[in-house]
């Protein structure tokens, strides 16, 4: 028992030792020395080397030349793939290496040595590359990248962490000795307008290269070139303005700028101011085609309602000139009301004319974040429509006012759509989108001011901002214009004294019926209103008349306004018939001035068979005439105007040449006007 | 007794035991003799301790199909069977298994636990190397052999008793002296027999290294260890307790293409090693540590009768390391688009071929570029950890040693039940429970030069390079900074269970021998995700749904006894297994998701044999027919064309195994015998598998293959092997053995994913192209010659009753120097696609060493 128990602990002992032994005892690698850099120097410069090389060829070089460079472009964001530049004071040359992740290896700030013997130089549409040449194709050699198993047969690493300046560098200085070198552009750079707030790159599956286009304030251009690989490819080109450093590539005559990543484009200053113009003399730019605007910018006050536009569009007016501008179908310009004053840079839109109005179309961008001042007042010009479509040009776009006009609309009462404006001078389109905000209030019929702006979408059209520029005018005097007519058409010969016929009406007046006094019952025809039993004073064959009119036997109707109305009458004429032996003259008198005059008449059109006398009787001339004669014509004085009482006109024939004569009337038409 | 304690201190040795008894294969009792008899064949004890020290070639398993390929087993396999002997010698160059069945099929008991990974149902046999003096009391079945101690699986069956009080009293020293696996191997074994209040033990250990073994930049340093105590509690019961392990550390060898071999000039080329501070380092190392503690309680209850429980608990880490790297180019130096191959001109093709050819470091790694990048890289790291704003400025490693480790921790308990009923009929049952929970984690090992490293999934960022959550391994702890020692990447847990009940009957009669048995099991397991995963945040942390399969499997056989020597019997068996967690979970380094069809394997199995067990002549002649069906299978790898990890998921594979295995052992005249060994059969494929091909980045199926797999031969062992030997020896003395050995019908392991429709759609019907894609290469027939030899001196003191002997012995194997056979072969998994050419990423072998030698000397006493 105590022999095993030794054997045991023995056991025990000899056993948990070499365990313990073995846990504690992990072999721990020694660390390798820090990095050596190798004894090796450069005897030739990158220009030299580069200076074997013809453009478009493939050349092999043959000499000892051993250069050195520092990495100033590698492969860690993605956007070189395969390459890395390397330049020494004299220049730079990008090296064509095999595989991924570069970067670890040859790392921005790394010195490198190349031992260019057996490398070949080529070039990538005039980029001067430096690889190995690859002939697996032997009728087309190409330059391809050196084997990641021969790195160490070509390039010798050197310390890491060396600093590089960039050159600077101005858009007109740069040339083809600064290829695959460091630069910075002199200037301040910023994208194009067009060009901002994308993303540097295609990032859709198909990851294809992009170019952004750079500009200094004077408008020199350079060509940002990304890869759709490039991990910032995603990102979006800011839209400031600032210093740019980049690599310089050139791709056939183009220069191209490679950036490292997005902290070599530091763009976050404002951008060029761009010079002021004037409205007017930005219309004026436009000579019937598209004019791509440089840095240029206008200050104008909007005179717009964004929701009585398409989305997108703003009208600002500045002096005497007005013009539309247009940020894009997807961008609301509802931040802005009428009275804003603005200020927008139009550097990269384009002055166009869409459907006849000059707009400016900008980016979406170009929208103004906020308004300079809210609450600034226009004096609208007066004009009527006639010299708003003569004057369509200049007034394009401008506040403007139209009097005493009349809106009308032939379908539905609300603004929405397309309208009539009507002024005494003529008529134009009053035009109200179906989103404005004021699109479902009625429309007012009545003659009234209307302050708004016009432009032209095809046709003239006029638009106002809201219900409140539609306002009372004192001296609206829009008149309805009138044309009566009697057609007699009832009248039979039972008919009777008062014609039955279906009375004309226009607006603001009220007609009365034809009816016969002192004369017979009914009319000798129909179809038109003929009595006989007029005085007698003349004889068949015979130009003497000894007779005169009867105030008690005439033809009469009333003509009244309407409440609220003035009546106006112009003019009135009719057709005259006879029977053979009816009056031979005739005349016509108002109540305004109790039937005291022969109201003026003549003969229109001219007649041979009637006259006019000077003391404003009608007479007819041909004395066999029983047809019905046109021409007859009343004018009315001015007297007949704005008129608020009935007034009667009544129609007097005598000289007739037997009491059995007839004197008729047909198709009476009174012209004249209400308001 | 106080010197044998001051040796026992000084130096560890192995005691060459006798004891193998040979399993009498129509008596179900185990056979469990107190006494151990001096084993008089001390050429298979030799054999033994030369093939344990074979080289532990554990590759890179991502990168080969076999997924066989553990360290080799072959003490567990040691056996008297007259066939098994000699080839499991004799054929291991060529990585023989017996009749070509996949590992999972032998069980391996120690003291009545079974000592199994649950998850694949590998044994671990790499714990049991190093002290085999102890594990050679074993009872053995081949084939479909019932056994005492389990159902029994259909390949090979051993229950080891390595119970102190199975030995009798001896010390055992040894030193060994070779040029494999190992250089230097010294053990020491002592046991104590009973002593008279019923107490024994025994310990073992041994200590084997080579600072640098036959292939370059491969090592092994290892300690091995067993103590045992164990007590007779009266007359009837027993209770031991074993407990052992091995911690080993080993640098492996590399699969390589034939280029590089040719470049190194070489079929040893090793790509994992390179030159540190002018030492090799090797970049991927095996580190082992799992002792096993093993209480066994025997009861018998008459003498016809017993029972044994068994509780067994086991704890350790099996890690293997690697580089890992990120954004970086690829640190392999045999990466293939570093290699002339690649190159398409030919004078660049040139060029490389030069560089690489004379200068050994183009070759291996170069860990000097490894420490100068992270050196240089100053990076700085936003939000890191995970905390906006912080950002953390230092030299940010691109290049790691990184481990992939699997912590595991198991528990059986096991009872066993054995009697004899009447004359004729023996009983045999048992129950078993086994619970094993495994960690699995990536580890970082050696910044390499850096300050810190950082937990990204940089297969991820290329897929999604907009998303900030995509590449984050551990959402909950985003841009983790990471230290020495840190986890990070995967961290996952597999539970696995298997609850176990068997039944056997065997009789006796005077002419017949027949037995039924019947097994039913009850696996359960789940994947537990530590981390979740930026690809699959619902799908990663957290229990998977538990997985619960039954399983079952019946065996009957007949033996007919023509006379006592000669014996014809016939066994066959059906058993439908359950999957095991590897097989089912398609990736579960970052997600719960599994195969969809899971279905349990189906073994259908017949064999029948001759045996003669005469005086002068041993002989085994076995025809054997194995059908398996509904196999399931997943394999990942890292494609590069598609620049992501592929995950394979195959159902439905049958393999068909049948043919002839023969051993014969004769004595001639004098002292002289012949040994032959044959084993002539065929193994291939017979169905068309489903393959369900998904993308590790995103789950997403990237195709759906059919595998047009029929009659494809398995790769991995000859389909046709042969030994020839002839021994001399003089009684307990002197012996001397020399054999030949022939290996043909031996082919090359396919990549399935070129038997598809989309793999052959672009080309021509039986066209060279067609040809090349679809053949399955056939490997060269191999020739070794093999010599051993021993001599016994006694050197007796007159001590203990027992004498003190002396043994030498040598062993040299592939005399001819046969440096051309290669021990593994196989097709990549990553085929071109769109050139449809094979030779992008060619088949990559490793080979067998070339003459190779043990030589040992072993005091007993």
């Amino acid at each position: 028992m105590k022999k095993g128990l030794i054997f045991l602990l023995t056991g025990f002992i000899i056993v948990g030792s070499v365990l313990m032994e073995f846990g504690s005892c992990k072999k721990k690698f020694d660390e390798p020395p820090a990095f050596i850099a190798a004894n090796i120097s450069a005897n030739n410069s990158i220009k030299a080397l580069k200076a074997l090389h013809s453009m478009g060829g493939l050349e092999q070089v043959t000499a000892d030349m051993v250069i050195s460079g520092i990495v100033v472009g590698d492969d860690r964001s993605g956007n070189l793939y395969k390459q890395i530049c390397i330049q020494d004071s004299t220049g730079g040359i990008t090296v064509n290496l095999g595989g991924s992740n570069l970067y670890v290896d040859y790392p921005v700030g790394r010195q490198v040595f190349i031992k260019c013997k057996g490398l070949y130089l080529s070039d990538y549409n005039r980029l001067i590359q430096i690889g190995l040449i690859d002939n697996s194709i032997p009728s087309s050699p190409s330059l391809s990248a050196i084997p990641t198993a021969l790195f160490d047969s070509f390039l010798v690493k050197g310390s890491f962490g060396n600093a590089i300046i960039p050159k600077s560098v101005s858009v007109n200085q740069l040339n083809d000795s600064l290829q695959s070198m460091l630069i910075q552009i002199k200037d301040s750079v910023q994208f194009v307008a067009t060009d901002t707030a994308l993303s540097y790159a295609d990032v859709s599956a198909s990851k294809s290269s992009v170019n952004r286009t750079l500009s200094d304030c004077s408008g020199n251009k350079i060509v940002v070139y990304t890869s759709g690989y490039a991990n910032f490819a995603g990102v979006k080109t800011p839209t400031g303005k600032g210093l740019i450093t980049a690599i310089y590539f050139v791709y056939k005559t183009a220069p191209e700028l490679i950036l490292r990543d997005t902290g070599d484009a530091r763009l976050i200053y404002p951008r060029c101011a761009a010079n002021k113009i004037t409205i007017a003399s930005l219309r004026g730019l436009y000579s019937g085609s598209d004019v791509l605007l440089g840095p240029l910018s206008i200050n104008g006050i909007v005179i717009s309602n964004s929701s009585n536009l398409a989305t997108g569009n703003m009208i600002v007016q500045d002096g005497n000139s007005g013009i539309d501008l247009f940020f894009g179908s997807t961008t609301s310009t509802a931040k802005f009301n009428p009275g804003d004053s603005v200020l927008v840079d139009l550097t990269g839109g384009t002055l166009t004319n869409y459907k006849g109005m000059l707009e400016i179309n900008l980016p979406a961008t170009a929208l103004p974040a906020k308004a300079i001042s809210t609450g600034r007042s226009i004096t609208p010009q007066i004009t009527t429509i006639a010299q708003l479509l003569n004057n369509i040009s200049s007034l394009e776009n401008t506040l403007i006012q139209i009097n005493n006009a009349t809106a009308s609309s032939t379908s539905g009462t609300t603004y929405s759509g397309n309208k009539t404006l009507s002024d005494a001078t003529g008529s134009t389109t009053l035009y109200t989108s179906p989103t404005a905000s004021f699109s479902g209030s009625t429309l007012p019929i009545s003659c009234e001011n209307w302050v708004g702006y016009a432009n032209i979408y095809t046709t003239v059209q006029f638009q106002i901002r809201n219900t409140n520029d539609a306002f009372a005018s004192t001296g609206c005097s829009v008149n309805k214009n009138f044309t009566a007519v009697y057609a007699f058409s009832g009248v039979t010969t039972t008919s009777g004294t008062t014609d039955p016929t279906k009375l004309p009406s226009a607006e603001g007046v009220n007609f009365g019926s034809f009816i016969a006094v002192g004369l017979g019952s009914n009319s000798s025809a129909s179809g038109r209103f003929s009595f006989a039993s007029w005085p007698l004073g003349a004889t068949n064959g015979s130009n003497s008349f000894t007779g005169t009119l009867s105030a008690t036997q005439y033809y009469e109707i009333t003509i009244t306004p309407a409440a609220g109305y003035q009546l106006d009458l112009k003019s009135l004429s009719f057709i005259f018939q006879r029977s053979a032996t009816g009056v031979r003259q005739w005349a016509v008198r108002s109540s305004i001035d109790n039937f005291a005059n022969n109201l003026t008449a003549s003969i229109s059109p001219a007649n041979s068979a009637i006259l006019a006398n000077t003391n404003n009787t009608f007479q007819i001339v041909d004395r066999a005439s029983i047809t019905a004669e046109t021409g007859c014509n009343i004018v009315f004085g001015s007297n007949h105007t704005n008129l608020t009482n009935p007034v009667k006109i009544r129609f007097y024939g005598f000289n007739a040449e037997s009491t059995s004569g007839t004197f008729s009337l047909n198709a009476v038409s009174i012209t004249g006007s209400t308001h | 007794m106080q010197k044998v304690t001051v040796i026992g201190i000084l130096v560890f040795a192995v005691a060459i035991h006798s004891g193998a008894q040979p399993s009498r294969r129509s008596n179900p009792i185990p056979v469990r003799d107190s006494l151990i008899k001096q084993d008089s064949v001390i050429l298979n004890s030799v054999r033994e301790m030369a093939t344990e020290n074979l080289p532990i070639i554990s590759v890179d398993a991502s990168e080969i199909n076999d997924k066989n390929f553990q360290n080799i087993s072959t003490p567990v396999t040691s056996t008297t069977d007259v066939f098994l002997s000699q080839a499991s010698f004799n054929f291991n160059p060529v990585r023989f298994r017996l009749r070509g069945y996949d590992t999972d099929n032998s069980i391996t008991n120690m003291n009545g636990i079974t000592i199994e990974n649950l998850e694949n149902g590998f044994a671990f046999t790499s714990l049991l190397s190093g002290f085999n003096d102890v594990l050679r009391n074993r009872e053995v079945a081949i084939g479909l052999q019932n056994n005492s101690f389990s159902f029994g699986g259909i390949a090979v069956s051993s229950q080891i008793d390595s119970r102190p009080q199975k030995f009798r009293k001896q010390s055992t020293v040894s030193y060994a002296f070779a040029d494999r696996g190992y250089v230097h191997k010294i053990s020491f074994t002592h046991t104590s027999g009973i002593d008279k209040k019923g107490w024994s033990f025994v310990y073992s250990g041994s200590r084997r290294w080579a600072d640098e073994g036959y292939v370059p930049g491969t090592y092994l340093n290892a300690w091995s260890g067993l103590i045992g105590v164990d007590k007779k509690i009266g007359l009837k019961q027993d209770l031991s307790f074993v407990a052992f392990g091995t911690i080993a550390e080993n640098g492996r060898q590399g699969f390589a293409v034939a280029e590089m071999d040719s470049l190194a000039g070489s079929h040893y080329y090793n790509p994992f090693w390179g030159y540190q501070n002018g030492k090799k380092r090797n970049a991927n190392i095996v580190k082992i540590n799992q002792p096993y503690l093993i209480l066994t309680h025997e009861y018998r209850i008459r003498n016809s009768s017993s029972f044994i429980t068994a509780l067994a608990y086991s704890f350790g880490d099996h890690g293997s390391t690697f580089l890992d790297w990120y954004n970086a180019p690829d640190p392999r130096p045999d990466y293939y688009r570093y290699l002339p191959s690649y190159q398409t001109d030919p004078y660049q093709k040139f060029l490389v071929q030069q560089t690489m050819m004379h200068n050994e470091n183009d070759r291996q790694i170069n860990w000097q570029r490894l420490y100068d990048v992270n050196r240089g890289s100053m990076e700085t790291i936003q939000d890191a950890n995970g905390i906006t704003g912080n950002s953390v400025t230092g030299k940010r490693s691109h290049y790691v040693l990184a481990e992939n480790i699997a912590h595991t921790t198991k528990f059986d308990i096991n009872s066993t039940f054995n009697t004899v009923a009447g004359k004729h009929l023996q009983l045999s049952s048992g129950v078993s429970y086994q619970f094993q929970k495994s960690r699995y984690y990536k580890k970082l090992d050696d910044l390499l030069g850096g300050d810190f490293f950082v937990d990204l999934n940089q297969f991820a960022e290329r897929t999604f390079p907009s998303s900030s959550t995509a590449n984050q391994n551990d959402l909950d702890r985003p841009n983790r900074i990471l230290s020495q020692g840190d986890q990070y990447g995967w961290d996952y847990n597999i539970i696995s269970s298997k609850a176990k009940a068997w039944l056997q009957t065997a009789f006796t009669f005077k002419r017949i021998d027949l037995f039924f048995a019947a097994e039913g099991s009850d696996t359960k397991f789940i994947r537990e995700g530590n981390v979740k995963n930026g690809l699959f945040p619902g799908n990663s942390m957290g229990p998977s749904p538990a997985f619960h399969f039954i399983g079952y499997g019946t065996k009957a056989g007949i033996t007919y006894k023509i006379n006592g020597r000669n014996y014809v019997y016939i066994n066959a068996a059906i058993i439908s297994k359950s999957p095991s967690s590897q097989n089912v979970f398609v990736s579960a380094k970052t997600r719960n998701e599994a195969q969809s069809n899971l279905v349990n394997e189906n073994i259908r199995t017949a064999e029948a044999g001759y045996i003669l067990h005469a005086p002068k002549v041993k002989l085994r002649l076995t025809g054997y027919f194995t059908r398996f069906d509904h196999q399931l299978d997943v394999i990942n790898y890292y494609d590069d064309d598609l620049l992501n990890y592929v995950n394979y998921a195959l159902s439905n594979i049958s393999k068909l195994h049948y043919g002839t295995e023969l051993g014969i052992d004769a004595k001639l005249i004098g002292g002289l015998s012949l040994k032959a060994a044959a084993s002539i059969a065929r193994y291939y494929y017979d169905s068309r598998p489903t393959a369900v091909v998904t993308v590790d980045n995103t789950a997403s199926v990237v195709a759906k293959d059919i595998l047009y797999l029929k009659n494809y031969f398995l790769g991995g062992m000859p389909q046709q092997a042969y030994s020839l030997g002839f021994q001399y020896q003089t009684a307990n003395q002197f012996y001397l053995n020399i054999s030949g050995n022939l290996f043909k019908d031996r082919w090359m392991d396919i990549n399935p994913v070129r038997h598809t429709y989309r793999a052959v759609q672009n080309t021509v019907y039986q066209t060279a192209q067609w040809n090349d894609i679809l053949q399955q290469t056939a490997l060269q027939d191999q020739f070794t010659v093999d010599v051993s030899g021993g001599y016994t001196l006694r050197i007796s003191k007159k001590r203990n009753r027992h004498k003190t002997f002396l043994n030498l012995n040598g062993s040299i194997n592939n005399l001819f120097n046969n440096q051309n056979i290669e021990s593994g072969a196989s097709e990549q998994w990553r085929f071109d696609f769109s050139t449809l050419n094979t030779g992008k990423f060619p088949p990559k072998f490793y080979y067998y060493n070339g003459l190779n030698f043990m030589f040992s000397s072993t005091i007993r006493f």
